[in-house]
């Protein structure tokens, strides 16, 4: 059964494709906007390589293993309350959207937990506190660390606003009345999110051989 | 209920699984990878290979792009363009300009 289509389309495929092409608009802009952080993350690594290699074995790869299996097994969630909200299953859509935001939830923990673990030990953005002396050190690894998860954690939260919102209008709306694009849009970006994720794992904590 | 399933972009089950288990393997792999002795350059080389597939994994079947309008998959191809263009341009300046 598809959505109840709206003015100017002609018919719900039309709609539909409509919301996917305004979404990865959106996202090819929020593309450029990570690019520019990963010229950043470009300028201070080939500029201080010794910075990865002294500062890169503080960061916790164990944790955030877990946090990027946490974030995909969240974008498979995402992915199956898309298909719920297509084929009415509306139980289920309320489920997966559940599942998804508890993982979501669990990664910005995990995150909170790494940035006190990093303050408690003097690691701070930007700002060197230890009084190293002029020049790089670890407060602009960590500045950069800070800003790169930042930036992401912020995605990340937002998104899940977004899904509270999704499951609330769920939870209020009868199965025949639910419409099936606004979850599809909200997951191309849960799914976006995900994908620059995959790319600051490795960037950041695998950036210095592990022993 | 009844759907037809042209109408339904999302992956079925057994698709989505076998996404999920392709992309913990690639984790898995990225992170056996960075215990390995190899030059520096090759290392991120290789993890950001993996983190490319993996993208293109969810993009694909997570975000159905691969069932997605010509024009749909053109502005997407587009963003990546743009982003290799800026990311490459800034290693240029960087490591053979001096660029500060």
């Amino acid at each position: 059964m598809p959505d109840d289509v709206r003015e100017p389309f002609a018919d719900s495929q039309h709609q539909r494709d409509a919301v996917a092409l305004g979404m990865w608009a959106f996202l090819g802009q929020e593309v450029l906007f990570f690019g520019v952080l990963f010229v950043f993350y470009t300028s201070l690594r080939v500029r201080h390589p010794e910075l990865f290699a002294a500062y890169g074995p503080r960061l916790d790869w164990r944790l955030a293993t877990i946090m990027t299996a946490t974030l995909l097994v969240s974008s498979f969630t995402m992915a199956l309350a898309v298909r719920f909200a297509f084929t009415r299953a509306r139980r289920a859509l309320l489920v997966a959207l559940a599942a998804t935001m508890a993982l979501g939830a669990a990664f910005l923990a995990m995150k909170l937990w790494e940035y006190a673990h990093h303050f408690a030990r003097g690691e701070t953005p930007f700002v060197d506190l230890a009084g190293n002396g002029p020049g790089p050190g670890p407060h602009s690894f960590f500045g950069l660390y800070f800003v790169l998860t930042g930036f992401h954690a912020l995605h990340v939260l937002g998104g899940l606003v977004v899904l509270a919102s999704l499951w609330l209008v769920a939870w209020r709306t009868p199965a025949a009345r639910l419409r099936a694009t606004p979850t599809m849009a909200v997951g191309l970006y849960w799914h976006f999110v995900d994908i620059v994720w995959l790319f600051l794992f490795p960037a950041l904590y695998l950036a210095a051989r592990l022993t | 209920m009844n759907h037809d399933e042209h109408d339904v972009p999302a992956p079925k089950l057994g698709t989505a699984t076998l996404v999920l288990l392709a992309l913990l393997l690639l984790t898995a792999t990225t992170v056996a990878l960075a215990f390995v002795a190899l030059a520096p350059a090759l290392h991120v080389a290789a993890a950001m290979t993996i983190a490319a597939v993996k993208a293109l994994l969810v993009a694909a079947f997570f975000m159905h792009l691969a069932r997605e309008a010509a024009a749909t998959r053109v502005v997407a191809l587009v963003s990546v363009i743009l982003l290799a263009i800026l990311m490459l341009l800034v290693v240029v300046d960087i490591t053979h300009l001096g660029g500060g």
